[in-house]
């Protein structure tokens, strides 16, 4: 009885399956005219950006967003060889030489751009008290409960900040974190809740956070109602306290279209792409022919003294620093 | 007049859950995993670690969604009252809140000495998951007979008696569904943990992600993703073993129009702010930049104010979430409801065959994604640049709670019906339009509203697929999110409100004769 | 034991059911209240049993004014016209579940669900689902059910409408047989004059 209604539905069901596998076959494959350009989440830059390359070389560009910046090499490792696009954008140095040995590139990747990741204050917040500038000063009395940290295990910032502290003292780290934790540091899980719960400028009770050395222009930019010309920073930077983040791009190996995707990555290390990154990406062009925007003439920081480790330290060690930090920060 | 066998209609349903998941997770293991790590991966505190806490916390979550959720169902299911729709949406729109700005408003809300503790965990925990306790469990108790409980009355029973012999009995199996669901919804939450439960507290999902993502160590992922998924499959299987289907004749009611009392009304009311305070705040701060009031969020968002630096465009992104959300509840309903009537057969093989559609949700997003990339990655099946992948891992998700919601409504038809259709002369065809479609109502509402729910918030398995200008409304909030500066904050705080505005809407539309 | 309803009106807003109706049931006897459908008669047992309340007048029962008792209190049986038997309970705990409330023992409990299937002429069928049983053997499972904690009154709500004519007939015998033997009080309403004639001691018109 039942089955003269069950078989209907049962049609039904698998027209729909096989229509389905049937359609989703339909990806838009790259070719001599479209290359699929992978990068992190948050790449995004204006409107048009492309717009020069397309018009010299007639090659289209689709961009494929691949989760954040650890997501998109874990992806990227697995499948080298059979690469899901042609060129990727911004793997940085504490990830690069991961990409490396899964030699995921051809040849060498380009480096694109650079960026510091630096302990920001919140100046309306400090009132009087005088602004931190190196690491030490963050272990200091007037500053006890005021820093809230990203966790090196689950942030990007977390990690180069605590690579900063490898940097700076050496096998003495361990030591400068329980001096932190002395100091009542908090850490939070990622960038977002460290900046907009935890820090004062958003209504937290941390006056300094772990950001970036260009989210003083940032904070300009973006203020509501906006500022008016040369009003003075709302935020500022411990100048010494940086770590220098440097993002790749290469052409990925396994790409049927290598010449084109070449010409793709010099474009996006060349002087029209890379003057577009400060106000889109926030961060420093490496192409010393491109032009910096006022914002950031005025409102970010020289950062003269940063610190940095070698890619196959950061690769060997990362897990050993993380578990290590786990047991001194998180009880 | 038996059914021989249902069996086949849960075929596509298998089918779907070996494609997004079983397949994709076995290859990926058999590629990754080395020997080795098998054993020495647990002697690691910090997987110690995760297990412990996954599964105490995922406990504690459970109780107080289910007793919080039991007596707000009963109320919903029961009695007319002014607001009852908007409530019902409400409760389901926690589904698909941006964990970022429920976790900000949340933050907001506690008192200061409970933030980063496993006590607001749990609270935020019962707050997302109420809607599967109200989903599961309200049609089954709405269609309980009114007298059934006058009768109990006059037989001398008391209303806590009512509730322990009569109510709770008759909405058994739907309870406990809906507690599995629950549990395993929190044995491997990410992102409420991740903001809410500060670095200290980790699940088994975080470590996972860890351990592929940040340590890249994608043995050790995925054999605990393995493990985390050998866990869930045991524990339901075991669960649904021991289970047997009470016979309850479903009946259409019309809902009580006598006045809730009193006690009831400060109840509802009560949970009422617990949802409201949030997404109040919410829009308090979408509002918000710096120490002003200002619409400057909205205009971005709404597109009438240009904003140098913030690329988004908010009509595409809510066409493309409707697209996916349209599709995967098209897959999931058809697929679930299918398997439902395969799984509602009391016959042993089919109820274990059940347990499986429960793997979609016990394996880590980052995992499947990862997965599904080594998998399909081969000509005719490179699936990798389709953005139909989207949708089918967001039916794939979907499926074991359109299931869940189907189960009691189908079970609850008396096969009579369809014998008196068909003596009536009706085709098939005609008989699944006119007997069984209209009887599948609630059955067919509640797990639309949950497909496109849990679409429209899904955000682990998107961001690892998505195309830029195909992004969905949780892809662009996380992004704007993720910078400096009190305007795009305030554009991802009125992302957000929009988020839950049109999940409303679309639930509100899709609800509104799910009791009737 | 004997039941007494004073004056008990009762309307649905505008809509006025039963006014200033008045009604004794002598100790040990049944009285039918006979009506057509629609005329307020369930209305009237669902007031009596509590589960309704009366715009005015009173209730008592046994020189108890009950009329603000709840239910639960008021120690009433009653046949629902559609059984209501509780569907995840077998033909046993059905009719154990007013006498489980009453906190009883498990043994006596057993004697007498058995005393009282015997009594339907049911005692075979303890342990099935009821969802196995006929439209008569529910209606004997309903009447054991609300006789076992010895209500101070029955009622009656159309107790054998929707049987066919001979076990209509049959039932109706028993039912007179068995609330004799009892010597219980009960309160019947039903649209059937006949049926009131061969189960009731009196009978009652309802305009």
């Amino acid at each position: 009885m039942k089955t003269q209604f069950v078989r209907p539905a049962l049609r039904a069901s698998f027209l729909a399956m096989i229509f389905l596998i049937a359609s989703s076959c339909s990806g838009t494959p790259s070719s001599t005219s479209n290359l699929t350009l992978i990068a992190y989440d948050s790449f995004l830059p204006p409107e048009g950006a492309f717009d020069a390359f397309t018009e010299e070389t007639g090659i289209t560009v689709q961009i494929a967003l691949s989760g954040d910046t650890g997501e998109m090499v874990a992806k990227a490792s697995l499948t080298s060889g059979n690469p899901e696009g042609d060129v990727m954008w911004g793997v940085d140095n504490t990830f690069i030489s991961r990409a490396i040995k899964s030699e995921i590139f051809v040849g060498d990747p380009t480096e694109v751009d650079f960026g510091y990741v630096c302990v920001n204050y919140d100046i309306a917040a400090l009132g009087e008290t005088e602004a931190p500038t190196t690491l030490n000063d963050l272990t200091a009395p007037q500053y006890k409960g005021m820093l809230v940290v990203e966790n090196p295990a689950t942030s990007s910032p977390g990690l180069a900040f605590l690579l900063g502290t490898v940097a700076a003292f050496g096998d003495n780290w361990p030591d400068y974190w329980r001096q932190l934790v002395a100091n009542d540091v908090l850490v939070v899980d990622s960038w977002s809740e460290a900046y907009y719960t935890a820090f004062t400028r958003y209504g937290g009770d941390r006056p300094l956070v772990v950001s970036y050395s260009t989210s003083p222009p940032a904070e300009m930019i973006f203020a509501d109602p906006p500022f008016p010309k040369g009003a003075p920073a709302v935020t500022g930077v411990a100048t010494e306290t940086c770590f220098k983040q440097i993002e790749y791009a290469g052409v990925l190996r396994g790409s049927e279209f290598t010449k084109q995707a070449q010409q793709l990555v010099d474009y996006l290390a060349g002087p029209i792409f890379q003057s577009l990154l400060p106000e889109s990406l926030f961060v420093y062009p490496a192409n010393e022919d491109a032009a910096l925007p006022q914002s950031f003439i005025d409102y970010a920081p020289t950062i003269t003294t940063s610190y940095s480790l070698p890619s196959e330290d950061i690769s060997q060690n990362r897990q050993a620093w993380i578990e290590q930090w786990s047991d001194i920060v998180l009880r | 007049m038996r059914l021989r066998s249902t069996s086949p209609l849960a075929i596509p349903a298998v089918i779907l859950v070996l494609i997004a998941a079983v397949i994709p997770l076995i290859v990926l293991s058999a590629s990754v995993i080395s020997g080795a790590d098998v054993i020495s991966i647990w002697s690691k505190s910090s997987v110690q670690r995760a297990l412990i806490f996954s599964t105490w916390q995922a406990l504690l979550s459970t109780a107080l969604t289910i007793c919080l959720g039991l007596p707000t169902t009963w109320f919903l299911s029961r009695y007319e009252f002014f607001g009852r729709q908007v409530f019902m949406a409400l409760v389901t729109v926690t589904f698909v809140l941006p964990t970022v700005a429920v976790g900000a408003a949340f933050l907001a809300l506690l008192p200061k000495g409970l933030h980063h503790s496993t006590m607001a965990i749990v609270v935020a925990h019962a707050f997302f998951n109420i809607s599967i306790v109200v989903r599961t469990v309200g049609p089954r108790w709405n269609s309980v007979d009114d007298r059934l409980i006058d009768c109990a009355q006059t037989l001398g029973a008391s209303p806590l008696h009512i509730w322990q012999s009569i109510i709770l009995p008759l909405g058994k199996s739907a309870i406990l569904s809906s507690a599995a669901l629950t549990f395993f919804m929190c044995f491997t939450s990410y992102g409420i943990i991740s903001i809410l439960g500060g670095p200290g507290l980790a699940t088994l999902d975080i470590e996972i992600y860890r351990r592929a993502v940040q340590l890249g160590d994608l043995s050790g992922a995925a054999i605990l993703a393995v493990a985390q998924m050998l866990l869930i499959v045991t524990i339901f299987f075991i669960w649904s073993r021991g289970r047997t289907s009470e016979l309850i004749s479903f009946r259409s009611r019309t809902l009580n129009p006598q006045k809730l009392p009193l006690g009831p009304k400060c109840f509802l009311f009560g949970v009422a702010a617990f949802f409201v305070a949030p997404v109040l705040a919410l829009i308090a701060s979408s509002m918000r930049t710096g120490r002003s009031w200002s619409l400057t969020g909205w205009r971005v968002l709404l597109g009438i104010q240009n904003q140098k630096g913030i690329e988004i465009d908010t009509w595409q992104a809510m066409q493309t979430s409707a697209k996916y959300a349209l599709i995967a509840a098209g897959i999931a309903l058809p697929t679930g409801i299918a398997a439902t009537y395969a799984f509602s057969h009391r016959q042993s093989a089919n109820r274990q065959l059940s347990t499986l559609t429960i793997l979609p949700l016990a394996i880590s997003p980052v995992v499947i994604g990862l997965a599904i990339l080594i998998t399909y990655d081969f000509d005719p099946f490179d699936f990798r640049s389709s953005w139909l992948l989207i949708p089918i891992i967001h039916s794939a998700i979907a499926l074991p709670f359109v299931i869940r919601a189907a189960l009691p409504v189908v079970q609850g038809i008396p096969n009579d019906l369809r014998l008196a259709a068909a003596t009536l002369g009706a085709g098939s065809w005609r008989r699944l339009l006119t007997v069984e479609i209209p009887l599948l109502r609630p059955a067919i509402s509640t797990g639309f509203a949950f497909s496109l729910a849990m679409s429209l918030g899904e955000f682990g398995a998107t961001s690892f697929l998505t195309r830029r200008e195909s992004r969905t409304l949780p892809i662009i909030i996380a992004g704007l999110f993720g910078r400096a500066g009190e305007i795009p904050r305030a554009t991802g705080m009125a992302a957000s409100v929009v988020l839950i505005l049109v999940t409303a809407m679309i639930v509100l539309s899709v609800d509104r004769k799910s009791y009737s | 034991m004997s039941l007494t309803i004073t004056d008990v009106s009762f309307s649905y807003g505008e809509r006025s059911i039963l006014h200033d109706f008045s009604l004794e049931v002598a100790a040990g006897t049944t009285t039918a209240v006979v009506a057509p459908s629609g005329s307020g008669k369930s209305t009237l047992l669902r007031i009596v049993a509590g589960l309704l309340k009366p715009t005015t007048g009173t209730i008592i029962l046994d020189d108890r004014n009950i009329t603000n008792t709840p239910t639960h209190q008021r120690s009433v049986g009653m046949v629902f016209q559609d059984n209501q038997l509780f569907p995840h309970l077998n033909v046993h705990d059905n009719v154990a579940f007013g006498l489980k409330v009453s906190k009883m023992n498990q043994r006596d409990i057993n004697s007498r669900c058995h005393e009282l299937l015997e009594l339907v002429g049911l005692g075979d069928v303890m342990r099935q689902s009821v969802a196995t049983l006929s439209g008569g053997e529910s209606k004997r499972v309903a009447l054991a059910r609300a006789l076992a904690p010895s209500p101070r009154v029955l009622l009656l709500d159309e107790p054998l409408t929707g049987l066919d004519q001979e076990l209509h007939d049959r039932l109706a015998q028993d039912l007179h047989q068995i609330l004799h033997s009892t010597d219980t009080t009960a309160l019947l309403v039903t649209h059937d004059l006949t049926e009131a004639e061969i189960i009731s001691d009196s009978i009652h018109h309802l305009q």
